[in-house]
């Protein structure tokens, strides 16, 4: 919550799943199905709360190792898989490695998934599905209509402009003013979509350390 | 160093790993919606059945833009009740 929803007024409430405007033009079917298993046949308002607003709820794989020297690669059949931001630590706060030198600071990188509530954007009178678009079919699949959902509040294009996302940012009107954009509920149409078989990919994040040197004349 | 990675797999009759993606057909331009398959489609539709589904699914976007104009506006949004 603190790194992702404080940019704009924020709150929980309970949305239509199929007035939900969405901008993800495709669904990876096998995850869906993997989700809508996690959720067995009738979930209760405990689950739903769950799979939409708990941040325990099941990661997907993950792995990472160090590729050569400099550079550390992360791996995930999810495509949330992202750069986290860094963080600058202290040596106390290293545990489980003994120090290579007088350590003067420690630099962390960290990579991981997004804090992945299910989250919308209230803007222009239309809610706009930004996170979660599989719970979301998974539930609307299983004949759930209602979810809960942490609405942030778009006052102006300008605040879209650094809440929402790329495809969001890039054409605005075709969500925003559209009469008829594309819904949530478009995915279970089958006059509107087709099923597509197609070749499994894992994304990869990779994070590589550059580190300068250099004498500089004292002032 | 190999970095591996095992997720629940499906393997198709290639020996490949393959999943099934729903796509919004009739929304991306009909250049997008080709480039996706031929992008990321295992199989590729005979000659001509790609852009006819497309169109096909363009024409009832355009229907839905008559039939259901604004049912995107003002959607209900609740406080959570007592039973969450």
């Amino acid at each position: 919550m603190r790194y992702g929803f404080n940019t704009v007024p924020t709150d929980v409430a309970l949305v239509e799943l199929d007035r939900l405007v969405v901008y993800q033009k495709h669904i990876d079917l096998a995850f869906a199905r993997r989700l809508e298993q996690t959720l067995g046949p009738a979930p209760d308002h405990e689950q739903i709360f769950r799979a939409c607003l708990a941040s325990d709820h099941p990661r997907p794989p993950a792995t990472w190792a160090r590729e050569h020297d400099d550079s550390f690669v992360f791996v995930s059949p999810s495509n949330d898989l992202r750069f986290l931001g860094a963080m600058r630590l202290e040596q106390t706060d290293i545990t489980n490695h003994a120090p290579p030198g007088a350590v003067v600071g420690v630099v962390g990188i960290a990579v991981g998934f997004s804090a992945n509530f299910l989250n919308a954007l209230y803007a222009e009178k239309r809610l706009i599905l930004n996170n979660g678009s599989h719970r979301a079919y998974a539930l609307r699949q299983l004949g759930v209509s209602h979810v809960p959902c942490i609405v942030q509040h778009v006052p102006s294009r300008e605040a879209l402009d650094v809440v929402g996302p790329a495809a969001l940012r890039r054409d605005p009107d075709g969500y925003l003013r559209q009469p008829r954009p594309p819904m949530l509920k478009d995915y279970f149409d089958t006059r509107v979509h087709t099923v597509l078989p197609v070749r499994r990919r894992t994304h990869q994040v990779t994070i590589r350390v550059k580190v300068e040197a250099s004498s500089l004349p004292a002032v | 160093m190999v970095v591996s990675v095992t997720p629940e797999q499906s393997v198709s009759s290639e020996g490949r790993s393959v999943d099934e993606c729903l796509y919004l057909t009739g929304r991306p331009t009909l250049r997008e919606f080709l480039r996706c398959v031929r992008t990321h489609a295992t199989t590729e539709p005979g000659r001509g059945t790609l852009p006819d589904e497309w169109h096909a699914a363009h024409d009832i976007v355009r229907e839905l833009a008559a039939t259901e104009a604004g049912c995107a506006d003002v959607p209900p949004m609740a406080p959570l009740g007592p039973e969450y």
